[in-house]
């Protein structure tokens, strides 16, 4: 938490940004609650359900 | 524990299931209030809706985040009972628990004290007496099994209470005993046992004699007497109450939105630190709070470092 708290001075967008070190960074929260994808499908069918 | 239920499937369970079992312990006293209380944090949102018929009447804590006794005591204040936790939901420790009970039970009321959060006051405290109930209103507590050591006490005799659940204990003359009964003898219809939990009430127990029996050890590492949090993040972060908070800890970001920067964002980031991150969006929370947990199992040492996430 200190060591965030001088990134929030010094790089703030590097804590906006955050999570780095996922696989997934900032996810579309909103999109997600209204629209979830709650089956797991083969790549090319979920790539398209997900548009 | 004189009294220990296994009603419950689950803590939501219990939250819901508990309504219809503390209004026919009321009728029969005859107390047809249909309101029951919940102190507001300066901090934080009443989470209570309506609850089986019940209204709920949220009543302001003070500026200390504790509750307010004066409050309490208007006339016009008619309740039948009223939630609270201990060490409530923004981390402090009631200092007034005891008059706060006085007040409940000379209207009549009960208190019911959940959960979770009491896990702190294990093997520290004697809840039925010190918190719930005194010696003219004999205490009883009941042991929640899905939240292991959770003790709410409440306003009124065991027997009483007792025969109001589902399943419990034996009496305390047969305590050597432990059965479920199916059935009450003034048991709302819409509870129902359920004796799936009984291995969570092997475990509660496995909790509360690894803790409570050695009060000494855990007195040192527990959430009831160590500062919550080290000086570093409180001179970074601004806790969003002054005073001392213990169990938890709300903070603000009030410092770091002026980069543009929010809760949710240093949440995010402590993934990046291998840590789950803080409680942000707490239902009871207005919007840019984080909301702290540290575990009471674990040492003041290693608190220190899991008391961030």
């Amino acid at each position: 938490m200190i060591s965030i708290a001088k990134e929030v001075e010094t790089d703030p967008q590097l804590v906006k940004s955050a999570p780095h070190s996922t696989r997934d960074q900032q996810v579309d929260e909103v999109t997600a609650a209204r629209r979830p994808i709650l089956r797991w499908k083969p790549a090319a069918t979920a790539s398209k359900a997900a548009d | 524990m004189d009294a220990i239920t296994l009603a419950a499937r689950g803590r939501r369970a219990w939250r819901v299931d508990r309504y219809p079992s503390h209004r026919a312990l009321l009728s029969k006293r005859g107390n047809r209030a249909k309101r029951f209380s919940s102190p507001i944090r300066r901090t934080a949102q009443s989470r209570h809706g309506r609850h089986r018929g019940y209204t709920v009447e949220n009543i302001r804590s003070n500026e200390q985040g504790e509750i307010d006794l004066e409050a309490w005591r208007a006339p016009s204040i008619k309740m039948s009972r009223l939630d609270g936790d201990h060490p409530n939901t923004i981390g402090v420790f009631e200092q007034d628990i005891i008059k706060a009970a006085e007040i409940l039970h000379a209207k009549g009321a009960m208190l019911y004290m959940d959960g979770a959060n009491m896990n702190a006051l294990v093997g520290i405290a004697a809840l039925a007496i010190r918190r719930g109930c005194n010696a003219h209103q004999p205490a009883q507590d009941v042991l929640h099994a899905s939240t292991a050591a959770a003790a709410p006490a409440e306003g009124g005799s065991c027997e009483e209470i007792a025969r109001a659940v589902p399943a419990d204990s034996p009496s305390p003359a047969r305590r050597q005993e432990v059965g479920l009964r199916l059935q009450a003898p003034e048991i709302d219809r819409r509870v129902r046992a359920f004796y799936g939990n009984f291995g969570v009430l092997v475990r509660a127990l496995a909790y509360i004699c690894a803790l409570a029996a050695r009060p000494a050890e855990r007195h040192r590492g527990c959430g009831a007497e160590r500062q919550l949090h080290p000086q570093g993040p409180r001179a970074l972060f601004r806790p969003a109450l002054q005073g001392r908070q213990q169990h938890e800890v709300v903070f603000s970001d009030d410092r770091q939105a002026k980069q543009g920067v929010h809760t949710g964002d240093i949440a995010k980031r402590l993934i990046d630190y291998g840590f789950h991150p803080y409680t942000v969006s707490l239902p009871a929370h207005r919007a840019r709070r984080s909301h702290d947990r540290a575990t009471e199992t674990e040492s003041s040492r290693s608190s220190i470092i899991s008391s961030t996430p």
